[in-house]
């Protein structure tokens, strides 16, 4: 608004203008924010009372406990084990799948034109509906008459426990997530590669720079915030991370695999205690919190 | 990229290369689609089948056991529903936030994204409880509800990335000519953000049918949809292989023929709009 051009009369209606404008804002915004508060926020602060008291749906009386939840949540080794688990499978998951995805996406930047069968192709396991991908991976890993034990056996290497022995089961989990999601960060390190000038890169090959140093020297430091992005979402799509894992291993064996979301789900849904899952959910959420603020803020920051 | 002058070989060798990393990635969901038709025995064979005489038993199973149609029809009737709903509520929100001015815009935006940080574990549990409270357990209404909720951050911000590629000259014309701004929304945003509507929609539809912890919680009985039924396979007594992979096929062929539709847009509907494939 030029303030200092035009004289009172001229500046009134457009700030009425303005004011209406904003207004008309509010109303299209309005029905969608109201809906989401009532559906998902609304009841995290159901939760978030229920976090405070010993509430279990089979029990008929609620008692307010204060913070002894939390501390039972806090002192549940099986809480603790999840948790750790939970971080392993992030951060294994999420630096294969961005290693990977980067190298597929540079191999496919260098073919000349576009694949786009291929490309539909390679997001297959990315529209798979999940549980069924955890049943497929199931069947491929079974350690009597899966496919996967059986390429091994021809190869001549030792059968693999790969369900039953509990770090493999772990690996396992891994395996199928970077199955899974490595077509996501494939393809938005692609979309990112496509969009770099290319004047930089033929200039750095006119000056004789090797494939490797471009590849460190160009091509890294340009997709830093692309590469920034892509982790970010691919964060918060893992740490919900459910039903793929709870067909092929349900947390087993041996609590190897039991993700953050399956204990949480097991405590408030089977176990019926909703306080304590409730619990597990601010203490996961404050995790998430804090870890979003340095990869959102640092990271993305720092990338730019 | 680079664009280096590879001799034909060298890039023959690339494609070469590259198909067969894709087949890696297609390989599982071909050999569900042939263990749907593989008989017991083959499934359960130490020595991997690649032919074999196919077989509609366990198609005749989920058939007979486990009314496969009835759920296919739920699942299609809770997909429809939500998209409708969800694009309903995200057309306007997407509009109003790509044009005007709005007070604290940035952080309303920056809120909608960050919800999608909550997994939705931590708001189904409390759900639960509410549902069961107001009676509304095991209804398809309940499921559509909730499921649209869900979907609404990322139906707003993709809608928005798109809406904010119609230049604004267009819809400045129309207001100027005397719409209003609900009738500029039907008149000229509506039509033009038809590809981002469509984009949009199919993503809804894709999230809506591969759900699977909404499904499994808030009903049961007759009223689940698909994924619910997957579990269906994994009893006491071991796992029925040949049902599963048969149910599996029907789960995914339908959201498969999504994949050619939405290959375009994959890399900026599955990042909210922030990249632009």
């Amino acid at each position: 608004m030029t303030a200092h051009t035009g004289d009172k009369a001229q500046i009134r209606p457009q700030i009425r203008r303005r004011n209406k404008a904003a207004w008309y804002g509010a109303y299209f915004l309005l029905p969608a924010l109201v809906y989401i508060f009532t559906i998902i926020i609304y009841p995290l602060f159901y939760s978030l009372y229920a976090s405070f008291t010993d509430l279990r749906l089979t029990f008929p009386v609620t008692r307010f406990v204060g913070f002894d939840t939390y501390a039972q949540t806090l002192g549940n080794d099986v809480f603790h084990d999840s948790i750790i688990v939970t971080g392993i499978f992030l951060v294994t998951a999420i630096v294969v799948e961005t290693i990977l995805g980067f190298l597929l996406a540079l191999s496919f930047s260098r073919m000349t034109g576009t694949h786009p069968v291929m490309r539909a192709l390679i997001m297959l396991p990315l529209i798979a509906t999940p549980v069924t991908v955890g049943l497929i991976w199931k069947l491929m890993l079974n350690s009597d008459f899966g496919i996967i034990n059986q390429l091994t056996d021809s190869l001549g290497l030792a059968r693999i426990l790969w369900l039953a022995d509990p770090k493999m089961a772990l690996v396992s989990i891994v395996l199928m997530d970077v199955w899974q999601w490595t077509p996501f960060m494939f393809l938005i390190m692609l979309a990112g590669l496509e969009g770099l000038p290319r004047d930089v890169f033929e200039a750095a090959e006119v000056d004789g720079a090797s494939a490797l140093q471009i590849l460190r020297r160009i091509t890294v430091p340009l997709m830093k915030r692309i590469i920034a992005v892509a982790v970010v979402f691919r964060f918060m799509f893992a740490i919900a991370t459910f039903d793929t894992v709870f067909v092929l291993t349900k947390g087993g064996p041996a609590r190897a695999t039991d993700i953050i979301t399956l204990f949480i789900q097991r405590e408030g849904l089977v176990n019926l205690n909703v306080a304590s899952a409730s619990a597990a959910s601010f203490l996961l959420l404050i995790m998430v919190l804090v870890l979003t603020l340095i990869l959102f803020k640092r990271g993305l920051a720092d990338a730019r | 990229m680079p664009g280096r002058a590879v001799r034909w070989y060298r890039h023959a060798l690339l494609v070469a290369a590259n198909a067969v990393i894709v087949g890696l990635f297609v390989f599982p969901l071909i050999w569900m689609l042939l263990g749907a038709f593989k008989s017991e025995a083959d499934l359960l064979s130490p020595d991997p089948v690649w032919f074999f005489k196919p077989t509609l038993e366990h198609w005749r199973f989920i058939h007979d056991n486990w009314a496969v149609e009835r759920h296919l029809l739920n699942s299609l009737l809770i997909s429809v529903a939500t998209t409708f709903l969800t694009l309903v509520l995200a057309l306007p929100a997407a509009y109003g936030l790509s044009r005007f001015p709005i007070w604290q815009k940035d952080a309303i935006l920056f809120d909608i994204l960050s919800l999608k940080m909550i997994p939705p574990i931590a708001s189904i549990v409390p759900l639960f409880v509410l549902v069961r409270s107001v009676g509304a357990y095991n209804t398809l209404a309940v499921l559509i509800i909730l499921n649209a909720a869900f979907q609404l951050p990322f139906a707003i911000l993709v809608l928005k990335s798109f809406i904010d590629e119609i230049p604004r000259e267009i819809d400045e014309a129309a207001t100027v000519d005397g719409c209003r701004p609900w009738r500029v929304l039907w008149k000229t945003i509506l039509p033009l953000s038809a590809p981002g509507l469509i984009c949009c929609a199919l993503f809804v539809f894709m999230f809506t049918w591969n759900e699977f912890l909404l499904a499994n919680t808030m009903v049961s009985g007759d009223t689940r949809p698909l994924p619910p039924i997957v579990g269906l396979a994994l009893t006491h007594r071991g796992i029925l292989w040949g049902p599963a992979m048969a149910l599996g096929v029907v789960v995914v062929l339908p959201v498969l023929f999504l994949t050619f539709a939405l290959s375009r847009y994959m890399a900026r509907g599955l990042t909210f709009g922030a990249v632009k494939g």
